[in-house]
């Protein structure tokens, strides 16, 4: 796959491709080795989000490390054209402040997403994971809470159509006291395409004060576009608090009729719909050509919704 | 000034004939109310109108001027000039009111134009100023978690924007307080003009002392029955529709007479 130019021109970015690493005023540092390619981040101040292009069939395990320094921004594309495999872990120093999105683009047959994120005492993350890739695709996405008081807010959009699909297993477990999980997956369904989502937040024994939250919601588009979700809490300790909501709707045709009573067309109706999960994604994309890219792999995927 | 013309419209939904022979001209500038017990087809009426999927058109022709509409797509029908501020508004979570509206009125703009969004705003707030509608509804999901007033208020937003040529409101007044009928009414009222023209169909008289109809049209079983000016509503309001069944020879209409929430919602407060 080509990078896209919008990725290309960012100032603060390493990528990494087939042909090789390129880094501009790459705010992060970066060792590739033979078994594991390491990131850290929170050293050096940023101006903008640092960027993580990476193209091709997947990199050996990659580590990303947030120092408690300065606080991060980091942003990874991953570009495929045909099947890829990729895994992440994320590391969260004491103290540490980090807001990480992946964005997963390309028309894919296959991809594979492994995530695994530690968040130790007082650190914080903030995830957003936006899967706009083609094909058949399996996340599995684990996170542990180490330290006391740690916190992680997960936001993921997973938009499919056609004959795609996603198979997602995603948990948090709280492992320390006062720790607080918050995921909010938003599914788009379109087509043909079919979601599973499982998701389980565990708060074991001990762990007094923590917050486990979840919520999923989902809108289907297609007469046979599905999505199901499994909202699991596993709860072993008295003094907390936890909670899942769930909505998954098909847009109904009162919905549609009310839209289209006042002249929207079924496409632009359906896209307003949907705007209404992808908007707040959309909006943290500030650079204008990046908002560009996200605007074109959504519009390919559900652009004129049927 | 255009006007909306239904001929001999038969409607059915799921294979139940709602409406028989309906005929109603509606010109730009007239205020047309419609009455009639619960069940009767008033909505069906309305909503075949604006092309609900849910409802048949078995027979006859709804015409918007030239434009032949009876088997037109419902949005096209919109575009042309129809509005239907609907018994019951649907929410729509996730998209905010201010979008929908906006999105609403670029639809009916010709591809060269782009909206002025300033002018846009302004005229949104504006509208929502005189609906009292609190400025926070904007940026609320579409009618989601609305009051039943705040609903219809919104329908009439949405009216006031997309500037129809012919509108129906259905039951605009329920769920409406004292306070916003009046509120309600004045913006309608407000709305009159060669422009547009509009059908209120209403159970209440209250209504139609802000609103007032010039032509008052009753509806039984899904038949208009009979056709006045606004002496027909008082006698409505004192006698229900009873006496219409004796004038009609119409002996099978159920004994609906009054609407039964008759008072609740716009009942008269008389203070001294
Ligand atoms: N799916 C259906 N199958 C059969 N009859 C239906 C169906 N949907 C609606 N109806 C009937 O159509 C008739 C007309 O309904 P409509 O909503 O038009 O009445 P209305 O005059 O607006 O009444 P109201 O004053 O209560 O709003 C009703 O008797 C209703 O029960
Ligand atoms: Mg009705």
């Amino acid at each position: 796959m080509r990078i896209p130019r919008a990725l290309r021109e960012l100032r603060d970015v390493a990528i990494l491709s087939a042909r090789g690493r390129v880094n501009h005023l790459f705010s992060g540092s970066m060792a590739v080795l033979r078994s594991q390619i390491r990131f850290t981040f929170g050293t050096k101040s940023q101006r903008e989000a640092a960027a993580i292009v990476l193209i091709g069939a997947g990199t050996a395990p990659i580590v990303i490390r947030f120092k408690a320094a300065t606080p991060s921004k980091v942003r990874i594309f991953l570009c495929s054209a045909a099947s890829s495999s990729w895994n992440f872990a994320i590391r969260m120093d004491e103290g540490s402040t980090a807001s990480v999105e992946f964005y997963l683009i390309g028309a894919t047959e296959e991809t594979a997403f492994e995530r695994s994120v530690a968040v130790t005492s007082g650190a914080s993350l903030t995830l957003a994971t936006i899967l706009l890739n083609g094909g058949k695709t399996t996340v599995q996405d684990r996170s542990i809470l180490t330290g006391e008081g740690g916190t992680l807010r997960s936001e993921t959009l997973g938009v499919l159509a056609f004959e795609d699909s996603l198979e997602a297993l995603q948990s948090v477990r709280h492992d320390a006291p006062r720790s607080v999980s918050d995921l909010v997956n938003s599914l788009i369904a379109s087509d043909s395409a079919q979601v599973v989502f499982d998701v389980t937040g565990a708060i074991a024994k001990g762990n007094a004060g923590s917050r486990c939250k979840q919520q999923n919601r989902g809108v289907l588009l297609g007469e046979r576009a599905s999505i199901e979700v499994a909202p699991k809490l596993l709860i072993d300790e008295f003094d907390v608090e936890a909670g899942h909501g769930c909505a998954i709707g098909r847009i109904n045709s009162d919905e549609l009729f009310y839209l289209s009573s006042r002249g929207l067309d079924q496409a632009t109706a359906k896209r307003l719909i949907v705007s209404g999960y992808t908007a707040p994604f959309a909006m943290k994309l500030n650079d204008p050509a990046l908002r560009r890219l996200f605007e074109k792999a959504l519009d390919a995927k559900i652009g004129g919704a049927s | 000034m255009s006007t909306l013309r239904i001929q001999k419209l038969n409607v059915s939904v799921d294979g139940t004939m709602i409406l028989k022979d309906v005929d109603l001209v509606v010109n730009g500038g007239e205020t047309h109310a419609i009455m009639g017990p619960n069940g009767t087809g008033k909505s069906t009426l309305a909503s075949a109108v604006m092309g609900h999927p849910k409802y048949t058109i078995e027979s006859g022709a709804i015409l918007l001027d030239d434009l032949d509409v009876t088997h037109l797509p419902v949005d096209e029908r919109s575009r042309a000039g129809i509005f239907l501020a609907m018994q019951n508004p649907v929410e729509v979570p996730g998209v905010t009111n201010f979008d929908f509206v906006k999105t609403a009125v670029q639809a009916r703009m010709s591809a060269d134009k782009k909206l002025r969004i300033g002018k846009f705003i302004l005229e949104f707030e504006a509208a929502a100023a005189k609906l009292k509608m609190g400025s926070g509804l904007a940026h609320r999901y579409l009618n989601e978690g609305f009051s039943g007033g705040e609903k219809k208020r919104n329908e009439i937003l949405q009216m006031q924007m997309l500037k129809p040529k012919i509108a129906f409101l259905d039951e605009i007044d329920s769920g409406l307080d004292v306070d916003a009928l009046r509120i309600v009414g004045e913006a309608v009222t407000a709305m009159k003009s060669p422009d547009l023209g509009m059908v209120l169909i209403t159970h209440y008289e209250r209504l139609l002392d802000y609103i007032i109809p010039d032509f008052v049209h009753i509806m039984i079983k899904g038949r208009i029955v009979k056709t006045g000016g606004r002496e027909l509503i008082r006698k409505i309001d004192s006698e229900g529709y009873d006496w219409l069944k004796t004038e009609l020879g119409i002996d099978d209409f159920d004994e609906r007479k009054k609407p039964a929430a008759l008072g609740t919602c716009a009942t008269k407060v008389f203070t001294k």
